[in-house]
């Protein structure tokens, strides 16, 4: 199955049934474009990546070739104000475009702060670590 | 309008009118995948209080599209509730903790939180956050 470019015919110019079947044959154009039609509705979630294959201050890159949203949720483990960030970034393997940032302050009792951020294929992210924060969840969902 | 799935013609065979419209007709499979496509740009928003949504309730995306969600909750006074999302797929009471979030009201002063997470097609979620008032709650269903 697979899409076969538009090819105009010249005046005179029969079709026969090869131009047809590229077209609307049973491997066509037309079933490719159903096929990526069918998928619009479609998304995939991950289990939770947290401490596997997901730490934080790692640079990871979108490979889907989809959009991903990703939902980070860690714990504030220092009596300052320690910043929960994440940085994204098309074309830059060492991202620095912060893009969301909470509070995760832990002054009176310990603070848990969630980010939830949008990385288009192809782009770098990441979310910083320190030592004043601990990585609770981290899930990630892509939309086709 | 339909689909009408593909179908080859054999060399010498003629491409009659039952053929051609099926495809390219008025009612074919053209104008059902432009149909499908106008699609992609199409996103419904959809706001709730906490008069149609409630904390702790089990809730499934039966729109047959991805959702987003985005649930900001009015922390009480003196409380610092742990709040949580839920999302499971096969599941009516989802258990499965996605995002974790404190709201930290201790000075009795004015405390907002937010806990996001998409929600594909199918799949039940929930939101807790004892001690807390939605104050809004958002969905947006994608194409």
């Amino acid at each position: 199955m697979g899409f076969n470019a538009g090819a105009s015919l010249a005046v005179g110019e029969m079709a026969d049934e090869t131009d047809w079947n590229n077209y609307y044959g049973a491997d066509g154009s037309l079933t490719y474009l159903k096929a990526e039609a069918d998928k619009l509705h479609l998304c995939s979630v991950t289990a939770d990546l947290a401490g596997g294959t997901r730490v934080l201050g790692t640079v990871y890159q979108n490979t889907s070739g989809k959009f991903r949203i990703v939902s980070v949720s860690a714990e504030g483990i220092d009596l300052g104000s320690p910043a929960l960030s994440a940085y994204v970034e098309l074309a830059d393997a060492s991202p620095d475009v912060l893009v969301q940032q909470v509070d995760c302050d832990d002054s009176t009792v310990s603070e848990f702060g969630q980010l939830c951020f949008v990385v288009p294929p192809n782009a770098y992210y990441t979310v910083p670590s320190g030592a004043t924060l601990s990585l609770i969840y981290w899930y990630e969902w892509d939309l086709c | 309008m339909a689909y009408t799935a593909g179908a080859d013609v054999a060399a010498s065979e003629f491409v009659d009118e039952d053929d051609w419209n099926a495809y390219m007709g008025a009612t074919g499979s053209l104008e059902y995948l432009k149909t499908e496509a106008d699609k992609i740009s199409t996103c419904t928003q959809t706001r709730y209080t906490s008069a149609t949504k409630a904390l702790a309730t089990d809730y499934q995306n039966t729109s047959g599209k991805t959702r987003f969600v985005t649930v900001t909750l009015d922390v009480d006074a003196g409380a610092n509730p742990v709040c949580y999302a839920y999302l499971e797929a096969n599941d009516t009471t989802p258990d499965v903790a996605v995002a974790k979030r404190r709201g930290d009201n201790d000075s009795g002063d004015i405390e907002f939180i937010t806990l996001s997470f998409p929600v594909p097609a199918g799949y039940y979620y929930k939101v807790t956050g004892t001690g807390t008032t939605i104050r809004q709650w958002v969905e947006w269903d994608f194409h």
